[in-house]
């Protein structure tokens, strides 16, 4: 039986059994690698995508619960890889492996569409899901601090 | 004296029986170290069929852009960076031309072992070589090209300048033959910066790997494809060496969509002895067919080892001669002969998995 969901934008049929997790469909049916495999139960964030706007863990999804979503990865998150977030993590110089970082932005960006300006307790509960080997957290936090103040001072420019 | 025993030496960085070439390739030039038997070679001949020792090199094209190989594993230190820093700060470089590129694991760019804090400071005068006869031959070609004396010129951002009149790099490599080979002593020779005249190296810069790692196209090892691959989940023995399989049994498996066969490993070298592989046309199929797969093992000698046994062993290790002296100093022996009082402690650490 076919599934059928959106992804990045463009609609795709997939006739893979609908126990496939939502992770590998991405990767090895779509070909879209930037989604990382990390532990396989949900415990680490690195295969985090957004389903309907939302972070999931990819790798605990069953295709069965997307068909009819809109999925987006990190391949998706923006058009030129500048999305506030990818940005403020280059100014921060976030990533080291960079392994998990994919689902560190993604899990990032489903926070600030929600709230756009967290506190750190906020950005702290939100991002606790995520693990990063490299020990990146001081960097990560950072940078999702910075992707708020940078879109607070592009807002005041534009409203001047 | 101390002497140290270091428990894994990293491979000799020694210059000898090297010899660096300077030809024009498809890229524009081409600047490598080269086994010095090849020094007689054609560079341009050589370079372009790749003879050479291809451990470090980096390119110039015609439109000034500057790449620097990397034959190394970029595992987070950006070491990448790195060596682009080193071989810029010698070939005077503008940084804004210079890009890396993290080559294939093809076995001819060598062996790729990266480890051990190794890489930065293994090639550091080599890197600095490299861009200092880079350097040096820009000058001269640039000196060429101005119709100028060599010893009135220096090279900035890129650029040879000379008494008031410049060349880009980009332009020598266009219309100048920047064709030249270095011995070992020649290299040797390269005047190389004094720490306090660097203006690249010990300055705050960007990362060159960290756009790709926020946008999903740095590639690593798990995101590799290949025609006609085949993807496969390891069945692991019950016991680390000593493991041989003793039957498989798949017919459940045969079941699950997209599974191919298990195959029992025949591991001449021992590095995985007793593992099965299950095959599939996908990695989630793989992983469906290992949790219905049964396998039988001889688990061999090792199998009731206890942790406790192998403290002991440990222990009896430690009480005879057959242990390893990782640090000489002759003096401990002699101390504790002549100390007043002396305090004796036992510390033992338990084994731990390491896996990565």
């Amino acid at each position: 039986m076919s599934i059928k969901f959106e992804i990045n934008g463009t609609s795709v049929e997939l006739d893979v059994p609908d126990d496939t997790p939502l992770l590998w469909a991405v990767r090895d049916e779509l070909n879209l690698k930037g989604t990382k495999f990390g532990c396989g139960i949900g415990l680490c964030g690195a295969c985090t995508v957004h389903v309907d706007g939302v972070a999931q863990r990819s790798c605990i999804t069953p295709l069965a619960n997307v068909a009819g979503s809109n999925i987006t990865t990190i391949e998706g998150l923006s058009e030129n890889g500048d999305h506030p977030l990818q940005q403020a993590w280059v100014e921060a110089q976030t990533p080291q492996c960079g392994y998990c970082q994919s689902g560190q932005i993604m899990q990032a960006a489903s926070l600030l569409a929600y709230n756009a300006d967290p506190s750190d307790a906020e950005i702290e509960t939100a991002m606790n899901g995520n693990l990063c080997r490299c020990m990146a957290y001081v960097r990560i936090k950072k940078a999702v601090k910075l992707a708020v103040t940078n879109a607070a001072a592009k807002q005041e420019a534009q409203n001047a | 004296m101390h002497k140290m025993q270091s428990p894994s030496q990293p491979p000799s960085t020694k210059l000898s029986r090297r010899g660096f070439m300077i030809g024009a390739t498809s890229v524009g030039v081409t600047l490598a170290f080269v086994p010095a038997a090849l020094l007689a070679s054609d560079p341009a001949q050589a370079l372009s069929v790749n003879k050479f020792e291809p451990t470090i090199w980096y390119s110039i094209a015609p439109s000034g852009q500057i790449t620097v190989n990397v034959t190394k594993a970029e595992m987070g230190q950006h070491i990448g960076t790195a060596f682009a820093r080193i071989v810029a700060e010698e070939l005077e470089a503008d940084w804004a031309d210079v890009q890396v590129n993290h080559v294939d694991t093809e076995a001819k760019y060598g062996a790729f072992v990266t480890g051990g804090s190794w890489s930065v400071w293994q090639n550091f005068d080599l890197m600095s070589r490299a861009g200092a006869a880079g350097r040096s031959a820009l000058i001269e070609e640039g000196a060429r090209l101005l119709g100028v004396a060599a010893t009135d010129c220096r090279a900035a951002n890129s650029q040879v300048i000379c008494r008031g009149k410049s060349i880009s790099y980009g332009d020598i490599v266009s219309k100048g033959n920047l064709s030249r080979t270095y011995t070992d002593a020649q290299l040797a020779n390269l005047s190389i910066k004094a720490a306090k005249d660097r203006k690249l190296i010990g300055s705050e810069t960007q990362a060159l790997d960290i756009p790709n790692k926020t946008n999903g196209v740095a590639i690593y090892g798990i995101d590799a494809t290949y025609e006609g691959m085949v993807y496969a989940k390891p069945i692991v023995p019950p016991t680390r060496y000593g493991a041989s399989v003793k039957s498989v049994d798949d017919s459940q498996a045969k079941n699950v969509k997209g599974y191919q066969q298990t195959l029992v490993l025949d591991d001449p070298s021992d590095t995985v002895p007793g593992w099965a592989l299950v095959i599939a046309d996908s990695f989630h199929a793989a992983q469906r067919a290992e949790r219905l797969i049964k396998v039988e093992w001889n688990a061999g000698p090792t199998a009731n080892v206890s942790e406790q046994d192998i403290l002991n062993r440990g222990a009896e290790l430690i009480e005879g001669s057959s242990g390893s002296l990782v640090v000489e100093d002759g003096e401990v022996d002699a101390t504790f002969a002549s100390a007043n009082s002396v305090f004796t402690q036992s510390y033992t650490t338990s084994t731990v998995l390491h896996f990565q």
